[in-house]
């Protein structure tokens, strides 16, 4: 067996133990840790096809950064223990048949593991495609072929002048795009509850000068008068 | 076969001498500080223990893994055992990229930098893991205070490490140090080295920025329920930490270890003496202070930091 072989195959291993951890446990702090060990098999698998650079990230961005805020909120949430186990039994079912599907892609990835020449993918989905189509594909750009690129140079310089920022910048604009509509998307749910309460602070403001005019001729009243 | 226990020989023998270098370090590093305390307070510091107190450290450590083990009933027990585990490897394998010369290196990774960032990013989860197997509203709100200081320090220090990087123009530590063969970073990036000194202590829980081990207001933080060995490695990785930004702070601002290496231990003795001379002198902030302080002062001034030396860069290409 391949070394890199092996060791995808144990990092898989983990990670589909972690999974069923996260999905199987009552406590959500349990949950939240098998996730980071997930991000760290992953992080592993990056590794294994040298790719340094994108570990890294992997690992500051997910652990370092969203993985504490996740632990941090649900660490200050009272959680109701009873309740979550009646939950989890309605997905019993699911369950089984969920399994049945990650054993199968374990499998076809065991089984198909290595990192492959574009010639053969494109041999392998040429049933889909019209000759033509196969042809056009086979000759590819060399700034599209990322594996070579990545292990030519450093994959950040790879990444920089070639992916991020050249062939694929497109793409990195629109991701852009997509944060900056998911942040004023959530100011515009949350903004009416901010007016509220502006407003309410605003009745609730202090009139001095009204305060001090105030006589005790005209604010207080005989019942009978008003009548 | 043959190849394989080579490598593992090799290997291990390298991390050994490392590890044990790290320890000594850490022990000493220890002496260092109420020595350095004692003479700026006109003490003499500990100075029973061996000649002039040298053999203090070994007597801490002694005393600390002779004492008993105590699990609190309600703690989660294997979250509980491995928060300080985590916490000292952490320290530990952030050792592992750190150049001490051109040639000694245990491995010489292209993105050393990042590395560095990455892993002390996972380091907050021995402290926030600690505070809350522990299952007691002290140390829980001691390891929610450290995490949250950290966090936000993190991103203050990583915009200048950015501009550090931006300005040498790599980001393999070894290639850091040989830039600076003309003239350190220091000149001129004399308040990025300021910005990242400042973070650097709340980074490492140091004060004047010791919330979580406030003694009059949270008992001693995220590590309270820890007694013997547990503490014993969460200290050990808290000293592990602070010579490692010291030596940090040393190798992007001050030349690092190029040729000289005593030279270049002491700088980073200097930096490490440096944080304890801001604990000597230095009371400590209130909470909210050390919050405004991170957010809004050291971020802005980072991310102009920023701007400045990109444009710095690009006026000189």
């Amino acid at each position: 067996m391949d070394s890199t072989l092996g060791l995808l195959v144990i990092l898989l291993g983990i990670i589909m133990i972690c999974t069923l951890v996260i999905l199987r446990s009552v406590n959500p702090i349990y949950s939240i840790l098998n996730l980071i060990v997930i991000y760290g098999c992953y992080a592993a698998i990056l590794l294994t096809v040298e790719m340094e650079f994108l570990a890294c990230i992997y690992i500051l961005v997910n652990v370092g950064a969203i993985a504490v805020l996740f632990l941090f909120i649900v660490m200050m949430i009272n959680i109701n223990i009873v309740e979550i186990q009646e939950t989890m039994r309605k997905y019993n079912i699911y369950m089984i048949v969920g399994i049945i599907g990650v054993i199968g892609i374990i499998g076809i990835l065991i089984t198909n593991y290595n990192i492959r020449l574009k010639e053969e993918v494109i041999a392998d989905f040429s049933m889909f495609l019209t000759t033509s189509e196969s042809n056009q594909l086979t000759v590819v750009p060399t700034y599209l072929d990322y594996y070579t690129l990545f292990t030519e140079t450093t994959d950040i310089r790879t990444m920089g002048s070639n992916v991020i920022y050249g062939s694929q910048s497109i793409w990195f604009i629109m991701a852009c795009i997509i944060l900056l509509i998911g942040m004023v998307g959530v100011i515009y749910i949350t903004e009416d509850l901010i007016i509220e309460k502006r407003h309410l602070n605003e009745r609730r403001r202090q009139d001095i000068n009204s305060q001090v005019l105030r006589e005790y001729k005209t604010t207080i009243r005989n019942y009978r008068e008003i009548q | 076969m043959k190849n394989i226990l080579q490598i593992v020989l090799e290997g291990g023998l390298k991390s050994l001498i490392v590890i044990i270098g790290l320890l000594i370090g850490v022990a000493f590093a220890t002496l260092l500080e109420r020595k350095v305390m004692a003479a700026m307070q006109k003490r003499r510091g500990p100075n029973v223990v061996g000649i002039v107190g040298l053999l203090q450290p070994l007597a801490d450590g002694l005393k600390l893994v002779l004492k008993e083990t105590i699990i609190p009933i309600v703690a989660d027990k294997i979250i509980y055992a491995i928060a300080p585990i985590l916490t000292f490897t952490i320290s530990i394998v952030l050792w592992s990229v750190m150049a001490v010369g051109v040639q000694s290196v245990f491995a010489s990774i292209n993105s050393g930098v990042l590395f560095i960032l990455a892993i002390s990013s996972i380091g907050v989860y021995g402290i926030i893991l600690a505070g809350w197997a522990s299952n007691s509203k002290y140390a829980f709100l001691g390891g929610l205070r450290s995490a949250a200081q950290m966090v936000s320090y993190e991103v203050a220090l990583g915009l200048i490490i950015l501009s550090i990087i931006t300005y040498a123009g790599t980001i393999n530590i070894q290639e850091i140090m040989e830039n600076q063969n003309k003239i350190w970073f220091i000149v001129p990036l004399f308040p990025g080295f300021l910005l990242a000194f400042i973070s650097a202590l709340a980074e490492t829980n140091r004060p004047p920025f010791d919330l979580p081990e406030a003694e009059a207001e949270l008992v001693s933080g995220y590590n309270v329920e820890y007694s013997s060995t547990g503490f014993a490695l969460f200290f050990l990785g808290e000293y592990a930490n602070i010579i490692l930004m010291s030596v940090l702070l040393a190798v992007f601002f001050l030349g690092g270890i190029v040729h000289n290496k005593i030279l270049g231990a002491m700088k980073g003795v200097s930096m490490l003496c440096s944080f304890i001379w801001v604990r000597a002198t230095l009371p400590r902030y209130r909470y909210d202070q050390l919050m405004y302080l991170g957010w809004k002062s050291l971020l802005p001034f980072a991310l102009l930091i920023y701007v400045g030396v990109i444009s710095m860069v690009l006026m000189i290409k």
